[in-house]
């Protein structure tokens, strides 16, 4: 299966990606994907405090069990207002 | 009316959307690009946002004041890409029956928004520029309490 993986602010930047596509084995989580990022791109967190994730819009834990396109964004510390 | 938008912020439409023959008061919130931020002399900001997102989380944050209080219409338009100094990037109207209600859900709207909302801020200053709230920004603090609401 593969997820849709946007990117965002300062991660974004860093990496030089808006969005990619990622294939994943079925029943992967989204430590799993997290994981698989971290190793493509480096540290994901780097220069962050924090790192939420979301799928098809909503904020998920880091054990939630992604299924094929979804839609997952990683989330910087949001700084809106 | 929960929506982020790319061109200068129109309070009226927001009353427009808001205004009801059962609200006694209209709140409403603007915070604006200000010049100086934790020492810095501020040129720009810069949002971004998951738009598709962002306007979900700001339509809950809408049913969240409606379940707190005793209110009659939520309007939240966050704005993106540069915004000039002094011009608002982000507006709440909230009508209710009463004055303290309007204000109350229109405070919770705000600081909710800052807490949840997939949005993000690129202050452009003299001498560079830092996403806020990065480790980066953190760093370049002097120590004094970091509060970075503009009103």
């Amino acid at each position: 299966m593969q997820v849709r993986v946007l990117y965002f602010g300062i991660v974004r930047e860093r990496i030089g990606l808006s969005e990619e596509v990622v294939a994943l084995v079925e029943s992967s989580t989204v430590a799993d994907l997290a994981a698989i990022l971290s190793a493509k791109h480096g540290n994901l967190a780097a220069g962050v405090s924090s790192l939420r994730l979301a799928v098809n819009l909503e904020y998920v834990d880091s054990d939630a069990i992604l299924h094929d396109d979804d839609e997952v964004a990683l989330i910087p510390p949001v700084s809106g207002g | 009316m929960f929506s982020i938008c790319d061109t200068p912020i129109v309070l009226d439409r927001l009353l427009a959307v808001v205004a009801d023959p059962d609200a006694g008061a209209i709140a409403t919130f603007l915070g604006t690009t200000r010049r100086t931020n934790r020492g810095r002399n501020v040129l720009k900001l810069e949002y971004e946002a998951y738009s598709e997102m962002a306007e979900s989380e700001l339509r809950r944050i809408g049913e969240e004041a409606g379940k707190r209080w005793p209110i009659c219409r939520v309007a939240i338009v966050h704005r993106v890409g540069e915004v000039p100094l002094g011009e608002a990037s982000v507006a709440i109207a909230v009508s209710a029956p009463h004055r303290a209600e309007a204000i109350h859900a229109c405070h919770f709207a705000i600081d909710r928004l800052k807490h949840v909302a997939p949005i993000w801020k690129k202050e452009h200053f003299e001498g560079g520029e830092v996403w806020i709230g990065s480790l980066a920004d953190c760093d370049h603090g002097d120590g004094e309490h970091h509060d970075d609401e503009k009103s």
